[in-house]
This record gives C-alpha cells, structure tokens and sequence, in this order.
C-alpha cells in the first residue's frame, strides 16, 4: 500500500466540493485557507492514531482508518461556509458531513485501485473505479447517504466522532460495494 | 479528472434537487435542526423480509 499524501486528498475535496459550490446556487463558498485548517488537523490527528495503534513507526494505517481521518476532520473544520447565514435547504447546511462521506469513500477507493495497479489487476481496477454501489435503506428515511449524514450531524454535535466507527462503517461499505459489484458482473 | 473521481462525483451530485419537500427546500436554522432528526416511529426495518428463510422477525 502507498500512503496517499494530502496534496492528493486535497485536490481531490477540492473537486467534490466545487461540485457542491456549483449546484448551490451561489449559497456555498469554500471557508478561509480551508486547506490549512483540515491539513493541520487530519495530519496531527493521524499521526496520534498512528503512534497509539500502529506496532512500529514503519507502519502505515490501514485505509479505511485514513479515510475516518479525513472525515472526522471535514466534519470539524467545516471547510464549506455559508455565503450568507439564513433560510438555506438542509442539504448545503449539512454539506460537509456529505464531502466528508464521499471523501471516505474516494479514498479507500483509490487505495484499492493503486492496489489493483500495482497487482496489475484489471478486474480489482475496474470493480474499484466503476461507480460506487451503495446499500439500500429498508426504511422509509431517505437513502443510505443521508442517514449517514444525519449520524455524522448528530455525532458532531455530541462530539463522539469516532475513527474506529467510522473506520468500521467504511469496511462494510467497502465489503458491499465489492460483494455487489461481483454479482452484478458475474450475472452478465 | 480520471474515471474513479469522475465516479465520486457524480455520485456526490447525483441526489441534489431531487427533493424539493426535503434536503433541497430552504429551511431556517430551527427546521433544519428538526429535519436533521431521524424518524424514528418507521419501523418498517424491523418487518423486512430477508429472504426466504426469514421470519419476518417482528420486533
């Protein structure tokens, strides 16, 4: 596994979050050195995971605690602000609990595909970089995606974030996707 | 941009607009706040049927 530098993650929150900015009808603009605040955290706070639950300093975490990480750090330096404070939806009030969610997602993603590239191979590549499927309520509260943001919501505001079960949550969406996406491919 | 974060984020903005009685219709602070809480009185997860060796586990 290569370490995904925060240069690489940076562009990539970049990208998704122009994407909200875009759709927001000018409600969403990117925070203040946005960068900085999310680098300095994320960088300070995987590197106490990584000195408490790492066997050598040669070790690296494992993705899915990286990309916990990142989206504990999104979801506290709240790198997209408001543009004028008010009557907004809740979707671009809540949005970083969303770049955080996808930002999760991308990057366990994209450290499976550098896996599959460096193993050289295509199928692991192309079921890690096809669209993401992702699980289906069984319940009438809106899909799996916003559930999950309204736990982020919650859990940000009750301050108990916590890596591991995000880490844990990561895992099973990661083990859904590969599981699905292996049987809709074996049934073609 | 290449394929996988081409993927990301369609997927990011795939949703956006599509409820205009929910996520997508402007709220003041207090009703986001309400909205934000989850509905907890469906308790259609808890009849699901999983299959055919399911129970229909009715809680």
């Amino acid at each position: 596994m290569t370490e995904i530098k925060f240069e690489q993650l940076r562009q990539s929150i970049e990208i998704i979050g122009n994407g909200f900015i875009g759709k927001s009808s000018a409600c969403l603009r990117w925070a203040p050195k946005w960068d900085v605040s999310l680098q300095n955290l994320y960088e300070t706070y995987k590197e106490s995971l990584k000195q408490k639950y790492t066997r050598s300093p040669n070790e690296l975490l494992d993705r899915h605690k990286v990309a916990a990480a990142v989206i504990r750090s999104i979801c506290i330096t709240n790198p997209l602000i408001a543009t004028v404070p008010g009557v907004i939806p809740p979707r671009f009030a809540t949005v970083n609990y969303r770049l955080g969610y996808h930002t999760g997602i991308h990057i366990i993603r994209r450290y499976a595909e550098q896996d599959a590239i460096e193993n050289k191979d295509e199928i692991f590549q192309r079921m890690h970089t096809d669209p993401f499927i992702s699980p289906t309520p069984i319940n009438n509260d809106g899909s799996y995606e916003d559930q999950t943001v309204k736990g982020l919501h919650e859990a940000a505001r009750a301050q108990t974030l916590d890596p591991f079960l995000i880490a844990n949550m990561l895992y099973l969406l990661d083990m859904y996707h590969r599981i699905a996406w292996t049987h809709n491919n074996q049934a073609k | 941009m290449d394929k996988l974060l081409t993927n990301t984020l369609s997927l990011a903005l795939s949703s956006i607009g599509t409820d205009p009685d929910g996520w997508d219709k402007p709220m003041t602070p207090d009703e986001i706040e309400e909205f934000m809480k989850f509905n907890n009185s469906d308790r259609s997860i808890e009849t699901v049927n999983l299959g055919p060796s399911d129970d229909r586990n009715q809680v």
